[in-house]
């Protein structure tokens, strides 16, 4: 499947091992990885993705924020966290909404399914009720 | 010769006297044994007062024991008997030394004047020494009389093996309870070197894969005795390179390796971090790097901060190592540096700054954890130490962390904790812990 995936988190060693990996468990995606919620926002505002995966905690702008605020200017992506928090944390990271919530550690090939599963569900209707 | 007339009127007199005298002698004789009567339900009642006050000191809750001048023992009660394991003639007549364990109690004592009395072993610990058991803690309060002429000194000795106990749990439970809190941050700090290291392992397996062709290309080639096998090499060799991204691999497998060991060592230094502190440690000090505890406490409250506040680190080199309860110094590290990353969110900063350092101050080490978060207010900067004393809401703390950080400074390694703070500026804490006179010589 040809997905168009913007990757966010503020670890840039994850990014990296991200890309390398994803080059050959995905290697028809087109993907970016950007650093921060803020720089996300810059691309997004250039480009369209099908599918933004962020952290949830990041410096500065976190990925609720992220996610609330590309819900309206790019309502047809698909919006889906990938964080390293654990069911203790607090509900108030969990933002209502993304359409997909992952907790790392997540590998290429679980990444692979669950994004592509996501995009042939809500293809075309991807606003969540 | 006497008229009998008068004579009559003599004995008249005489028998009206005696009638008097002997009506005033059996009134008198009345009011003696009424006296008498009084005195002896006194007697018994002083008697029975006696009774009562030996009663009550004999078997009142708290030991409570009579020494001299020359430390003496003069009397004993029964909860002496019991906290002591000793014998009523075996305490009589004792030196109180042998059963409290004070180098300098006389030198105190002697300080003491009449009705003031003196407690010992309510800061500082004080032991006493049970016959069989040997050494437990002890509280003691003495005052001093002068009775007789004699200066006499009444002890008040409490039993606080249980109270001690309990506090040491209490420790323990607020340890776990910043385990508790600390753990989804120490559980995201885990995930995510994990994440990546998984997708490095991913890439290098795939990697090795690419490279296999690679190998057994030149395997083929090299190993054929045919010439004309090894004309066209160049050319595939390059065809074959570019087919697998020979180039890409070359940087990126070294890159993966590399940052897949970081990763590993970031979760084992998590991990042992963890271990260390979740250790309940035995009650006894041993020579520790306090640099040492200080990283450990920054690498498991990570979470807590990085998001929040930029960490400045300045720890001296040439500290000498100090006895200590190294997980409890930890706990205490790890409390003032969770506090100083809530004081900088509750201030909202986006700049928020975390400063740690530790240094030697003569025969001190001393750790010091400053945020520019929100500040102690005025008013409730004598109850920070408070036991359940807290500002926090629900989930954030039960208001037991600085009343630890002190008796675990304070009580338990005789050191201090001092502190500046101004409302919306940040606070400073100042923990002070002091060297023994061999561990500050060894590194002069």
């Amino acid at each position: 499947m040809q997905l168009k995936v913007l990757f966010v988190d503020d670890d840039p060693f994850l990014l990296q091992a991200l890309e390398r990996s994803l080059k050959f468990a995905c290697p028809d995606w087109t993907t970016m990885f950007l650093s921060s919620a803020e720089a996300a926002l810059e691309a997004l505002s250039q480009e369209s993705f099908d599918i933004l995966v962020t952290d949830i905690r990041m410096p500065g702008m976190n990925g609720v924020d992220l996610i609330e605020s590309v819900r309206e200017s790019n309502s047809e992506m698909l919006r889906v966290v990938l964080s390293g928090q654990s069911d203790l944390q607090q509900p108030i990271d969990t933002p209502e909404h993304a359409h997909l919530s992952l907790t790392k550690p997540c590998s290429s090939k679980v990444l692979k399914a669950k994004l592509e599963t996501l995009a042939a569900e809500q293809g075309g209707s991807n606003e969540r009720e | 010769m006497l008229d009998p007339a008068i004579l009559e009127r003599a004995l008249k007199r005489e028998k009206k006297a005696r009638k008097e005298a002997e009506a005033f002698l059996e009134a008198k004789s009345r009011e003696l044994f009424e006296a008498n009567q009084d005195l002896l339900q006194l007697a018994a009642k002083l008697q029975q007062q006696i009774d009562q006050t030996q009663t009550i000191l004999r078997t009142a809750a708290e030991g409570i024991l009579t020494f001299s001048e020359q430390g003496v023992i003069e009397s004993f009660n029964k909860a002496a008997e019991e906290i002591f394991g000793l014998g009523l003639d075996e305490a009589i007549g004792a030196k109180l030394t042998e059963l409290i364990l004070v180098p300098d109690l006389f030198t105190d004592l002697s300080r003491l004047t009449d009705g003031q009395p003196m407690s010992f072993g309510l800061n500082r610990k004080l032991n006493g020494n049970h016959k069989i058991r040997g050494s437990f803690p002890i509280e003691m309060s003495v005052s001093a009389v002068e009775l007789e002429g004699q200066k006499i000194f009444v002890g008040i000795v409490r039993d606080v093996s249980l109270r001690r106990a309990l506090e040491q749990r209490l420790a323990l439970a607020q340890k776990m309870e910043s385990v508790g809190q600390l753990a989804a941050g120490v559980a995201h700090e885990l995930n995510t070197p994990i994440q990546y290291v998984g997708d490095n392992a991913d890439f290098l397996d795939n990697a090795f894969q690419q490279l296999e062709k690679l190998f057994s290309f030149l395997d083929d080639r090299f190993l054929s005795s045919d010439e004309s096998e090894v004309s066209g090499l160049q050319e595939t060799y390059s065809e074959l390179s570019a087919e697998i991204q020979l180039g890409y691999l070359r940087t990126q497998i070294p890159e993966a390796i590399e940052q897949s060991i970081v990763g590993t060592q970031r979760v084992a230094s998590i991990v042992g971090a963890m271990k260390e502190f979740s250790h309940p440690g035995k009650d006894q000090k041993v020579p520790c790097s306090l640099n040492r505890i200080i990283e450990n406490a920054l690498n498991i409250s990570r979470n807590e901060w990085k998001y929040s506040a930029e960490l400045n680190v300045e720890l001296a080199g040439d500290l000498p190592e100090i006895m200590c309860l190294p997980g409890e110094i930890n706990q205490v590290i790890l409390n003032l540096i969770v506090n100083a990353a809530h004081a900088i969110s509750d201030r909202g900063l986006e700049c928020g700054k975390i400063s740690v350092s530790s240094l030697r101050d003569t025969d001190h080490l001393v750790i010091a954890v400053e945020d520019n978060g929100s500040g102690i207010a005025e008013s409730e900067r004598h109850k920070i130490f408070d036991p359940f004393f807290t500002t926090k809401e629900v989930g954030r703390g039960t208001g037991q962390g600085l009343a630890i950080v002190y008796s675990i400074v304070v009580d338990r390694h005789q050191g201090q904790i001092n502190f500046d703070s101004t409302l919306n500026e940040g606070t400073r804490f100042e923990v002070r812990l002091p060297l023994s006179p061999k561990e500050a010589e060894a590194c002069n």
